[in-house]
């Protein structure tokens, strides 16, 4: 349970100003010029002690991705780009930062900016928040108006400009490097890799893209330190969490807890427990939609953090849980995420484009009941032949949803298309 | 010995042989025969006698062969010869099919390899002619073989057909 | 040089290359769709994974570059199933449409489902179709077979340089096409249809017709302009069925131009099969006796002064040595191949070749385009200029009308004017090419064809020496030649000798009554109305505009018909070889000569085809040697003075340029199809 004062998002609801002014009241903007004169190493050495791993999905160390970037870019200009996609179904905290907190963000901008050497940021967020673009605009623009950025930024004398771009409606563009493609206008593919967006990026130039989380929270850890930041979770698992916890629960809502809390505390404590209470629970997908379900079994004793969850053969994804009670029809909900990764497919990669349209149509039968016991196994395989055969990670994607369906209830899948047959022959007869 | 001789030639003078063979001949000739009395009785064929060939059509008339020429590429004797291109509607069809039947050898392959069951193989094996020319047979002709014999083709096809 | 291992076989293999093309060096085979040696990376059929040592999912080996140490396997059970994988994932949609689809028996699809793929199909749903484009008269679409591979696309934005194609729609929704619905404009759009790996893009011209197994396949030059393009003649018996490109790095990589791959029905239409004799007027069927003796008839008592015999577009070189032979057995020094009036100089062969030869186009860093049109008059050559522009540090200007030529091409003036501004160093044009290291200029036949063309020549050359273009190991200087016969008439010398005339001088000396019979080889591309008053023996394959004027006839064979010799822009010697016997009574040409030279009474010493060739290597010792070889450079065209004006092309409709493509259907309907009806510029009006 995390206290008041530890939380680095004192004003994720929006109950207070959410201006430049209220920013500034919550400890935003406060000495960022001595840290950027801190320099460059230190900054990027601090990020990777305080051991922040992305928080857009990936759970990539995030210290480490500014290590890649290159020391002389060679004349080119070097970008920091931020994932405000939020795509992921479930994921509602990116939205909370830019509509009430999007000074952090602003300033995380510039920090990370010196940390990798670039000398602007451009923030793609989805084309449907059109409210919270418009709001990170002004916090961007009251920046500017301040000094904070733009020439000699917060009079440390790094120059850094700051840019708002909306998308357009599609899911992929949550991928960094489809993302980048879209930034750049072409269609949102995303791009082979190698060549990693550290070497050719946005415009063919050395990019970073991080998740808007990720730099939100940069600044609060440069300041309090980084042995802070550790204070709270894992090893290796460090720091605090925006968790969106929505579904079958008392009070669905969007709130930072340390990493590793366990889930069912976290259910308990802050989304008012299960409905119809914890037995009544069936399964719980821990990290947006992308990540295999756990049974109750499971959501006993898992910890959400990202080794916690691997162990257990899920993720922690985008930190958004997705609760279900027993009033749930599994198969059903797993159908209608099948159909979504097939709409929101680029069409590039073959095992994608035509996997997603199978996987799709079998969940569909397996919904009526039209199928038979060993074409369950058939479904099991197609997974397996479009998971790691991709060109980006939506093709692993859209086949962990079916997997976790199948690993942990199986039985009741067979039972259900059983009745099914049966009463099918019984109507025959 | 002596009695051996006695017996060897009593069965030659007394003709032994010939009274058993015309016994045998005189036996056959109280039993039922098996001669048919051909053309009016005619012996049993499998629904998979090859004989004449045909090309069918689908049942609202429009011919089933699309010019794919995979009989033309498996026929053994190469008797088979297409020409196509696309007909006014756009779809693919044979402006020429021609089957040798002096060449052809009758073994089915292009029964066989047709995907669309077009050209089969009627049961019919009485089309001798007077000229050769007349066994060149052409489309045309191949079509009308498939209108005559249709009804009878459909049923050896539909016997068959749990086999292929 | 990185070393790697594949299966257990180790390879070094250069630097940059990738793991595809380092396991096809190491001879193991890596099924790809998506994947071509002269397109971009695309990375997105998936079907060339391998697994790779300390890699957590497989690779696309065609987009992983080498790196020392690497170990890859191919064989592995697991690399077995991702194929089945990804073959299984392709045929879900695919329609089961391979008896009515052109590209059975050489499709990529096929092949590689029967190499790699299951046996049988685990797919019970529905399947999805598309609606088709109407791409224009050349190619046919069935885009329900796409598989999305995007060679097509490439290929139209990077090497076509006309970004036309593209896809449309997300996932499985996904549409190759144009969108717009138009016919593709490029030149070499036909390239797509051998690109495409299954049906979905067809060539709407051969639809339907022929299986692969069916054809013989002849290897041949392409005569339709002077590129010489690597062929593929495919015949079923007595027909040519198709025409298809070969590989030839040095000249047209795998491309050919859409006349060259498309007016191939043109052969079948208004052939001569017999010879013709006028009498009364109008043109009778003869026996060749009757021709011959005819011809002998006129000739009877003539002065060889009033012979005259000119060379067309498509000559061979072996009929061009037997005319050339025979005309000066006839006392006749007026034979000339400038069927356009060029003011090429027989005298210097570095004078009218494109000498820094097409594959010396990858090393110039700049161009000077001289009253030419290379997208029209070479496709092949205009696109590899193309792929010297994208390798980037490479500048071209043009002057002559402005035209897009796929590549960004300055235009620097009209005329004369800006060439002497060049040559005096007074254009911005002239500090690039002081700076470039292999600079080059392409000289077109538009600006030859004109009355100063000489003159024009003569100031290609001082630009050409003044700036360095002409040094130890690079030529610059380039003619670009339209006709196949061109550069072969000029090399075996088939121009007016000592006091002969030219086409000009025989037109009019046709008029005047000066030359009393003329003897045209395949020439249609000249004034014929002048030609009223002369006995014209016309000795071709089409009756085009040439046999319409003749008083004899003596039927020919097109190029897909003979052995004969046919030497390209750059000077390279190539031979076409047989793929179908000419029509009815026609003959190879140059037997027709040395039949005819019999009745005259010049009988001509050869007998056989290599009696001729070593006729063609005593006059001309460079067809007795390499393929290519590089002329001397010397001093050619004049001083004269050249008028204002600007230069223009010489090609206006690029599909219809000669007898074949006058009478192709196909090209036809290519320019109804970009031009409209109302244009009616067919070469044959009136």
């Amino acid at each position: 349970m995390l206290d008041d004062k530890d939380r680095i998002f004192q004003n994720i609801y929006g109950l207070k100003d959410t201006s430049l002014a209220g920013a500034k009241a919550v400890g935003d903007w406060d000495g960022t010029k001595d840290l950027i004169k801190k320099g460059r190493e230190w900054i990027v050495d601090e990020m990777k002690a305080s051991g922040l791993r992305g928080r857009g999905g990936a759970g990539f160390s995030t210290g480490m991705k500014w290590s890649f970037m290159p020391k002389e870019s060679g004349g080119r200009p070097v970008f920091l780009v931020i994932n405000a996609d939020e795509g992921e179904p479930g994921t509602c905290k990116d939205r909370e930062i830019l509509r009430n907190e999007p000074h952090k963000l602003v300033e995380g901008a510039l920090l990370a900016s010196v940390g990798i050497g670039a000398g602007a940021a451009y923030v793609y967020v989805r084309g449907e928040f059109l409210r919270e673009a418009e709001a990170l605009q002004r916090a961007v623009d009251e920046a500017y108006a301040d000094g904070l950025i733009g020439k000699n930024a917060c009079g440390s004398g790094y120059d850094f400009d700051m840019y708002v771009q909306l998308g357009a409606g599609a899911y992929i563009c949550g991928e960094e490097s489809a993302l980048i493609q879209s930034l750049e206008g072409k269609k949102g593919q995303p791009r082979l890799k190698p060549p990693f967006p550290a070497n050719v990026g946005l415009y063919g130039c050395p990019t970073t893209v991080n998740n808007v989380e990720s730099i939100a929270v940069a600044p609060t850890i440069l300041r309090r330190g980084a042995t802070w930041f550790t204070s709270f979770g894992r090893e290796n698992n460090s720091g605090t969490k925006l968790f969106c916890i929505s579904g079958h629960v008392n009070t669905p809502c969007t709130v930072e807890e340390s990493m590793s809390i366990p889930l069912k505390e976290l259910i308990e404590t802050h989304a008012g427990g299960v409905q119809g209470g914890w037995d009544n629970l069936l399964a719980i997908i821990p990290g947006g939609c992308s990540v295999p379900m756990l049974p109750r079994n499971i959501c006993e004793t898992v910890l959400m953090d990202f080794d916690g969850l691997s162990e257990v053969k899920s993720g922690l994804g985008t930190a958004a849980v997705i609760v279900m009670d027993k009033s749930t029809d599994l198969v059903s909900a797993i159908a209608r995420f099948s159909h979504f990764y097939s709409h929101e497919s680029c069409g590039q990669c073959t095992p994608c484009r035509e996997g997603t349209g199978w996987m799709a149509r079998m969940m569909d039968r397996m919904v009526k009941g039209e199928m038979t016991i060993d074409e369950i196994d058939l479904l099991e395989q197609v997974t397996k032949q479009v998971e790691g055969h991709t060109i980006c990670a939506l093709g692993d994607a859209a086949a962990w949803p079916i997997q976790g369906l199948l690993r942990h209830f199986r039985p009741e899948i067979e039972r259900r298309l059983e009745n099914r047959q049966s009463i099918d022959s019984g109507k025959a007869a | 010995m002596a009695m051996n001789m006695i017996r060897q030639s009593l069965k030659s003078f007394l003709l032994a042989e010939l009274v058993t063979g015309m016994a045998l001949t005189l036996r056959y000739m109280f039993r039922r025969k098996v001669t048919l009395n051909y053309p009016y009785e005619k012996g049993p064929l499998s629904p998979r006698f090859r004989g004449e060939h045909a090309l069918r059509r689908y049942a609202n008339g429009e011919e089933r062969c699309i010019s794919c020429k995979l009989c033309e590429a498996i026929c053994p004797a190469q008797a088979i010869t297409i020409e196509g291109e696309p007909r006014d509607d756009g779809s693919r069809r044979t402006t020429r099919y021609d089957i040798d039947m002096t060449k052809c050898i009758y073994c089915g392959f292009c029964e066989e390899a047709c995907p669309v069951d077009a050209i089969v193989e009627g049961p019919n094996f009485e089309y001798a002619t007077e000229t050769r020319e007349e066994l060149l047979y052409n489309k045309d002709k191949l079509l009308a073989n498939g209108e005559r014999w249709e009804t009878e083709i459909a049923a050896r096809l539909t016997a068959d057909a749990p086999y292929r | 040089m990185p070393t790697l291992t594949i299966d257990g076989i180790e390879v070094e293999v250069e630097a940059g290359l990738t793991v595809l093309q380092a396991c096809e060096q190491a001879g193991i085979e890596i099924p790809r769709f998506c994947y071509h040696e002269r397109l971009s990376v695309a990375g997105n059929c998936r079907m060339c994974l391998v697994e790779m040592e300390r890699a957590p999912k497989p690779v696309a080996s065609c987009a992983m570059p080498v790196g020392d140490g690497m170990v890859i396997t191919t064989n592995s059970p697991a690399v077995k199933k991702m194929r089945e994988g990804v073959m299984e994932f392709l045929l879900i949609n695919h329609p089961l449409d391979c008896p009515i689809c052109d590209q059975g028996g050489e499709c990529d699809l096929q092949d590689q489902a029967l190499g790699y793929g299951l046996d049988r199909s685990r797919y019970t749903e529905q399947k999805r179709a598309v609606k088709d484009k109407d791409l224009g008269p050349l190619i046919g679409t069935e885009m329900t077979r796409c598989i999305h591979c995007t060679r097509c696309i490439r290929f139209s934005s990077e090497v076509a340089g006309v970004p036309e194609m593209g896809a449309t729609g997300r996932g499985e929704h996904m549409e190759v096409g144009t969108y717009i619905e138009k016919a593709l404009t490029s030149e070499l759009s036909g390239n797509m249809i051998d690109l495409c790996p299954v049906g979905a893009l067809t060539s709407k011209p051969y639809a339907f017709s022929a299986r692969p197994w069916e054809l013989k396949k002849t290897e041949s030059i392409d005569v339709m302009d002077a590129v010489g393009t690597a062929i593929r003649v495919d015949t079923r018996g007595p027909e040519v069925m198709r025409v298809l490109p070969r590989l030839n790095e040095d000249v047209n990589e795998e491309w050919i131009s859409d006349k060259g791959r498309f007016a191939c029905d043109g052969l079948k239409r208004q052939r001569l099969d017999t010879p013709y004799v006028r009498r009364d007027g109008a043109l009778q069927p003869a026996t060749w006796d009757d021709a011959f003796a005819a011809i002998a008839e006129n000739l009877k008592g003539q002065d060889g002064s009033s012979f005259a015999a000119i060379a067309g577009d498509m000559a061979c070189v072996e009929s061009m040595t037997a005319l050339k032979n025979l005309s000066e057995a006839l006392g006749s020094n007026n034979t000339d191949c400038r069927a356009d009036g060029a003011a090429l100089d027989a005298g210097t062969r570095a004078g009218y070749l494109f000498n820094t030869t097409i594959a010396g186009i990858d090393d110039s860093d700049a161009c000077l385009i001289i009253g030419s049109n290379p997208r029209r008059e070479a496709p092949v050559i205009n696109a590899r200029i193309r792929k010297r522009y994208l390798m980037g540090g490479f500048k071209a200007g043009l002057v002559g009308e402005s035209v897009d030529l796929t590549y960004a091409c300055d235009n620097l003036g009209a005329g004369v004017e800006t060439l002497n501004e060049i040559l005096e160093g007074k254009h911005a044009f002239s500090k690039v090419l002081k700076n470039a290291k292999k600079p080059m200029l392409i000289l077109g036949q538009g600006a030859l064809m004109r009355s100063d063309g000489a003159a024009v020549l003569g100031l290609a050359r001082k630009l050409a020496e003044a700036y360095d273009m002409v040094t130890d190991g690079w030529n610059g200087f380039n003619v670009l030649h339209t006709a196949a016969a061109r550069v072969g008439g000029l090399d075996i010398g088939f121009v007016p000798s000592k006091g002969g005339l030219d086409v000009a001088g025989i037109l009019d000396g046709a008029v005047s009554g000066k030359i009393k019979t003329v003897y045209l080889l395949g020439a249609d591309e000249i004034d014929t109305s002048k030609l009223a008053n002369a006995f014209v023996i016309y000795q071709g394959h089409h009756g085009d505009a040439g046999a319409h004027a003749a008083d004899v006839v003596l039927p020919g064979a097109a190029y897909t018909e003979k052995n004969a010799t046919y030497v390209n822009t750059e000077g390279r010697i190539q031979h076409t070889r047989l793929a179908v016997f000419p029509p009815g009574d026609a003959r190879e040409d140059w037997t027709i000569i040395r039949a005819l030279s019999d009745v005259l009474g010049k009988t001509l010493p050869c007998n056989s085809l290599d009696d001729v060739r070593s006729r063609m290597a005593a006059m001309n010792p460079v067809f007795g040697g390499e393929e290519l070889v590089t002329a001397e450079w010397g001093t050619f065209g004049s001083d004269g003075a050249i008028e204002s004006g600007g230069f223009a092309s010489c090609i206006e409709t690029y599909y219809m340029t000669d007898p074949i493509s006058r009478n192709s259907e196909t090209m036809a309907r290519c320019i109804r199809a970009l031009y409209g009806d109302s244009e009616g510029k067919t070469g044959t009006d009136g």
